[in-house]
């Protein structure tokens, strides 16, 4: 199934923009501002943009240097058979959870905004079956839906953001760096591990169709993301002010601002458009790594079968693992940098440098 | 069968089985509420909460049928409870219709209540999914409920002409324009108090009462601690920048007592914070520009002097309105409503940190403020001289 | 599967029956082949068989065989029958010599028509007579000729009545094919075009013509509609709908992934943008592929008129598109779920129209759509003056009454009609009629999910219409996959000097269209 299939660069770039930031306009800024609130936007542009970059750069790295292989390929490759099937486990299983945290977080959302009587279940159920009959389409239709539907939902987002400039106060972003640079560095780390998910692009770099510009792809991802995250957060925070830090969903309440011609326009309506657009990219390319992971991982032909079980166990998932949404976003805060990092950044080290030594 | 008809049976069986219909509110199963009004109940831990109700029947439907009549177009529903929450809920005891909060219009705060402090009161409203960051708060001189009693000129449901009022105010900024997000974000805010809207029922002719907006409510932390008249609230508002129009009326140069209005045009000011002998000190710079706006007197006022003394006279009385709000503040109320102890967090955040503890009680009062205001006359209007001028 | 297989193998051997044995080859005896062209078409009362003799003393013996109303009858006497009677004797005064030399001469020096063909079975003089040619058979030969005689009664070539345009040309497809080729001749005059004949149905026996330009058409996209269109074994293709059902790639699809038009511009436009056209006997409506969604948005009037309007237009069209398939879903979800997105003076306005009407937001959108679709049908099929009383009644009796007597809200009444405007601004009716199973899908979400229902439908269609293909090419193409240079003409549509290349994705060759720099630009100064 996956030879056929052929993705662009900017196919690929979209998706991974939806992949990092996805549900991550909801969720980053609330993680963001338990750290820093004057100086929120420095989160997003030097220190996630540079590191987001670097972690990026480096799978990027690692996937043109085994542009024929998937990522399971690539750690049997390098670490023989027994090894490569343990990693190639853990990173299957890591996108299988992966997958099943952005399902929640786009259910929690729906849930507590606009459908506050409807079970979660209900919502992750139908939202699960869309998702499940694109990723039977395979990543090309994937990747072609993003295409059509990234620069819209971008172009929304900026506009939602430019609107509600009436109400910023320039003043509410200083004092600049009054808590140093600890607060801003440790809350880039949430946005981080979600750009560390660029792991999963070497799922597809057979696929490509210019491998060797793997890393520019994964690298401008990275940095469409900051841009956008930029002028979130410094939106935020010269609207709400030390107030930012009591509010669940930031880019939604600023959306609740906006007035245009003295009227509500609804818009929350087409910014909960715009995020479930973007959730069902971010769900179908993560639950799609891992439908593909494991086919690979089991040495199957097609992946087709995988896609209704994985998807009973994604639901599953991503029900029981968390009790409420506090708990989500403490997780996101505390624990999920470091599982993210070091499977992500550890094992795609771990594999350079396994192929120094073995010289492939 | 095809594939794409078997995912489409499964997607709409599933909507339609397993959703069943959960958030569904159909129009005519709601009781729009376009204002609420928070007192303190008879019993001391309780809230009384008062929600107008508006009556569709008699605003919508075929135009020319209904409406009109004299039938009135809003209903009040009057419950208690212990938060405000609490109190909603306890609407569906008296109302067969469930509420629906999302398009209310004003919010007012009784006196009493808001000297209890109106965080517990707020929390309700920025807890919701709808947009009510956008909702006027107010505070009421007496009870709440009052304010809903009195009746609109124009509009048939007070409380959007309450908001019309309130968002017009601007035309001669005799108030403070306080919305649900400016009070959340002052609050929230160290070095800054909120100063909400006032407004009372007056007393007019035949017996009816109707709603006044003037003045403003200051608060320290979230307590109402007193009222600011008129002037000073300008006073206030000239300080901070928020004046958008308004008349100032100063003596004609001629030196009888007869009066010359100066129209308001634009309206900046600027909070510098300065270190002065090891102590932090405020400038507020005032930069205003009028207009002339008639005048009573019968000279010609065109003439360089007079005009020149014209804008003198039109900066000393915006130094006095503004001197009268800072005095009030620092010496009546000892509480920051101007927000200079946060210019001062953003240029001195070191300092800030020694200060912020007693920063309301002795930080602010003691405060040396000057305040210099730049006062521009542009245009006399279409006529230059009186019909009468000597 | 079997199992049907071989019910239907069966069935099919049954059918192959032929009794005349049409497929052999003609006999060199003149009564033998007219006793079977006798006895395969004897019994029609259509058919004429003349026999005659030629040469000074008539030694030559022949007959010819027509369908009465199918042939220019003035060209089979005056140039067939005349010279054969009487020319004969001046080409060969001393009369005929026996043998092959006969049919040569006739041939060479009589018969006086444009389109002259010898054939050597019965099924091709049989598959010409039925297309309206005369069949000539001489004796002593084992050929026969086919004479180009077709001439019988068709419309006029007139103006489309489901394709108008303000500018443009005005003409449009007939039902005869030989017309129909010569106007997209008429439009390219260029060997290129080839015009491919086939036969499609075993007992209509249509001719349908696979038109494409040479060098400009992908070959594989050729190829692929050649291989579709002889794998077609049927009894009857009558119009072009059904040949669409045979040939197209989403069989099941309610978007249509074939276009179909009746203006030869169009289909010449398509042809030069290279893509394939198929035309077919006896249906003014002409095929082309591949398709792509965007096709359905424009119209061939959008590249007469200026740029800048064009575009605006396209705009309108997809607004269109978009309001009516998702107008009386958003009015679900917002009067049942998201009050707030409605304005509050609005909102009182509608709760108080709804008020008193006893059924539920969705039942009463629904019942309007199904209305409004039921005038629409009646409208389309009765006379024309019917059809306006239809429409009046509708608007009046339903719309107004219905909102008095408080069955519906007035609103609704608004969205269907406002739904159904913005239907009939979409200028193609394939796509505006496939829209309305969209419709009611969303509005079960709407009914169901609020707006979240609403946006996953979309996705999910989305995602479906990203996944169709037609002849090999992505149906959403140029959007998804975005190709750049193919921009400019989809919801734009730049001027023509600036549209340097043909579009990429319909797989054709040779894709420069024009030289650069035809920009027009005033003298140079000197």
């Amino acid at each position: 199934m996956m030879e056929n299939e052929q993705i662009t660069l900017p196919q690929l770039t979209f998706l991974w923009v939806w992949g990092i930031v996805a549900t991550g306009i909801l969720y980053f800024p609330t993680t963001i501002s338990r750290h820093v609130v004057e100086d929120a936007w420095t989160v997003a542009v030097p220190f996630f943009l540079a590191f987001g970059a670097m972690i990026a750069w480096l799978h990027g790295v690692l996937g043109t240097k085994f542009s024929r292989m998937t990522l399971i390929g690539i750690c049997e490759t390098i670490c023989g058979k027994i090894i490569g099937k343990f990693l190639g486990l853990i990173l299957v299983l890591w996108f299988l959870f992966v997958t099943a945290l952005t399902l929640r977080l786009v259910g929690e959302f729906v849930v507590l905004t606009i459908m506050p009587e409807t079970p979660l279940i209900a919502i992750v159920l139908l939202f699960m079956v869309l998702v499940a009959y694109s990723v039977r389409h395979g990543i090309e239709v994937i990747a072609r839906t993003g295409e059509i539907l990234s620069p819209v939902s971008y172009v929304a987002i900026a506009v939602v953001v430019v609107l509600v400039a009436k109400e910023a106060r320039f003043e509410n972003l200083l004092p600049f760096m009054a808590q140093g640079w600890g607060p801003p560095i440790r809350a880039a780390l949430t946005p981080v591990s979600f750009a560390a998910t660029t792991l999963g692009a070497l799922m597809f770099t057979p696929s490509l169709n210019r491998p060797r510009l793997l890393k520019l792809s994964l690298v401008l991802s990275v940095v469409v993301v900051s841009t956008a995250g930029l002028m979130i957060e410094s939106m935020s925070t010269m609207v709400f002010g030390a107030a930012r830090r009591e509010i669940m969903f930031l880019h939604f309440d600023l959306i609740r601002l906006i007035k245009l011609l003295n009227i509500h326009l609804g818009l929350q309506s087409i910014f909960m458009t715009v995020i479930i657009c973007g959730s069902f990219l971010q769900v179908s390319l993560f639950y799609h790594l891992t439908v593909v992971g494991l086919r690979q991982w089991l040495g199957l032909m097609y992946y087709r079968p995988l896609v209704t079980p994985l998807g009973v166990v994604i639901i599953a998932l991503s029900v029981l693992l968390f009790e409420n949404i506090l708990e989500i976003v403490d997780f996101m805060d505390k624990f999920l940098p470091a599982a993210s990092l070091t499977l992500q950044v550890g094992i795609p080290c771990l594999l350079l440098l396994g192929a120094r030594v073995r010289r492939l | 069968m095809s594939k794409i008809g078997l995912w489409v049976i499964t997607f709409v069986l599933l909507a339609t089985t397993i959703a069943g219909c959960w958030s569904v509110h159909e129009l005519d199963t709601l009781a729009i509420i376009m204002g609420t009004g928070l007192d303190k109940a008879e019993d001391p831990d309780k809230i009384r909460l008062v929600a107008q109700v508006a009556v569709p029947a008699e605003l919508g439907g075929v135009p020319g049928e209904g409406g009109g009549g004299g039938a009135k177009a809003t209903t009040l529903a009057i419950t208690t409870g212990y938060t405000v929450r609490d109190a909603a809920q306890n609407l569906s005891r008296y109302f067969s219709r469930i509420a629906y909060w999302p398009d209310m219009q004003i919010l007012v705060i009784g006196e009493e209540a808001a000297r209890e402090g109106i965080s517990p009161l707020l929390d309700f409203w920025n807890r919701q999914e709808q947009p009510f960051r956008s909702l006027w708060v107010m505070v009421a001189k007496g009870e709440a409920k009052d304010i809903f009693a009195a009746e609109d000129y124009l509009e048939k449901i007070s409380a959007v002409g309450i908001a019309k009022l309130i968002n017009e105010s601007g035309q001669a900024s005799l108030t403070r324009k306080s919305r649900l997000l400016d009070v959340t974000r002052d609050l929230a805010s160290p070095g800054v108090s909120p100063v909400l809207t006032r407004i009372e029922a007056v007393d007019q002719a035949e017996g009816k009462k109707r709603i006044r907006v003037a003045g403003s409510a200051v608060f320290r932390g979230d307590r109402l601690t007193g009222w600011l008249d008129e002037s000073a609230t300008r006073g206030l508002l000239w300080i901070t920048g928020e004046v958008q129009s308004g008349a100032i009326v100063v003596q004609c140069p001629d030196g009888e007592k007869r009066d010359v209005s100066l129209k308001i045009r634009r309206a900046k000011s600027q909070i510098i914070p300065e270190e002065k002998d090891g102590r932090i000190a405020i400038r507020v710079e005032i930069d205003v520009e009028g207009d002339l706006g008639d005048q009573t007197c019968p000279i010609n006022l065109t003439t360089p002097e007079h005009w020149r003394s014209l804008e003198r006279r039109q900066a000393a009385i915006i130094e006095n309105e503004s001197a009268a709000a800072l005095r009030l503040a620092q010496e009546e109320f000892q509480t920051d409503i101007f927000g200079f102890g946060a210019t001062i967090r953003r240029k001195f955040p070191r300092e800030w940190e020694e200060m912020e503890q007693s920063w309301d009680e002795e930080g602010f009062p003691r405060l040396e403020v000057t305040i210099n205001v730049t006062s521009k006359l542009r245009r006399p209007g279409l006529i230059l001289q009186p019909n009468r001028s000597r | 599967m079997k199992f049907w297989k071989r019910i239907w193998r069966s069935a099919a051997r049954k059918t192959k029956n032929d009794p005349a044995g049409g497929s052999q080859p003609l006999s060199k005896s003149l009564a033998v082949n007219l006793a079977r062209v006798r006895t395969i078409l004897g019994e029609n009362s259509d058919i004429d068989i003349r026999e005659f003799s030629i040469g000074k003393r008539q030694q030559v013996a022949g007959f010819l065989v027509l369908v009465d109303g199918l042939v220019d009858k003035s060209i089979v006497n005056d140039n067939i029958l005349q010279p054969l009677l009487t020319s004969a004797r001046l080409v060969e005064p001393d009369g005929f010599p026996p043998g092959k030399r006969v049919f040569q001469q006739v041939k060479e020096s009589i018969l006086a028509v444009g389109h002259l063909e010898e054939v050597y079975t019965m099924d091709e003089v049989l598959d010409g007579i039925l297309s309206g040619d005369t069949a000539i058979f001489l004796d002593g030969n084992e050929a026969a000729f086919i004479a180009g005689t077709r001439g019988w009664e068709s419309r006029g070539v007139q103006e489309s009545v489901v394709e108008m345009a303000v500018r443009g040309p005005r003409e449009g497809f007939t039902e005869t094919l030989r017309t129909n080729t010569s106007l997209l001749r008429r439009k390219i005059k260029n060997v290129n075009l080839r015009v491919e004949n086939m036969l499609v149905g075993k007992q209509t026996r249509t001719t349908v013509c696979l038109l494409y330009i040479k060098g400009i058409a992908g070959n594989k996209v050729v190829e692929e509609v050649r291989r579709r269109l002889e794998h077609i074994e049927t009894d009857a293709v009558l119009d072009s709908g059904v040949l669409v059902e045979f040939i197209e790639d989403a069989p099941f699809s309610p978007l249509p992934t074939v276009y179909l038009s009746e203006r030869p511009d169009t289909v010449a436009s398509k042809l030069l943008e290279g893509r394939v056209a198929l035309l077919i006997e006896g249906s003014p409506t002409a095929m082309t592929v591949p398709t792509v969604f965007m096709e359905f948005m424009i119209s061939s009037e959008d590249y007469y008129s200026r740029p800048i309007y064009a575009t605006i237009t396209r705009w309108l069209r997809a607004i269109s598109l978009l309001a009516t398939l998702f107008a009386p879903a958003l009015y679900v979800a917002a009067v049942t779920f998201h009050q707030e997105m409605i304005p509050v003076e609005l909102l009182l306005r509608m709760a108080g129209a709804r008020e008193g009407v006893p059924f539920p937001a969705v039942l009463e959108v629904l019942i309007m759509g199904i209305i409004f679709e039921i005038l629409r049908e009646a409208g389309i099929r009765m006379p024309r003056p019917i059809g306006q009383a239809v429409s009046i009644v509708g608007a009046l009796i339903l719309g107004e009454a219905a909102s008095r007597a408080g069955m519906v809200s007035n609103p609704v009444i608004i969205v269907a009609a406002f739904t159904g405007i913005t239907l009939f601004a979409i200028s193609s009716p394939e796509l505006s009629f496939s829209l309305v199973a969209f419709r009611v899908f969303f509005v079960f979400l709407a009914a169901t999910f609020g707006l979240f229902g609403i946006v996953t439908g979309a996705l999910f269609t989305l995602v479906y219409m990203v996944s169709l293909r037609s002849f090999g090419v992505p149906y959403l193409s140029p959007l998804a996959p975005i190709i750049l240079s193919d921009l400019k003409d989809t919801l734009i549509r730049a001027p023509w000097w600036a549209m340097l290349l043909r579009p990429h994705f319909t797989g054709g060759q040779n894709p420069a269209r024009q030289r650069f720099l035809l920009r027009p630009r005033p003298p140079a100064k000197k």
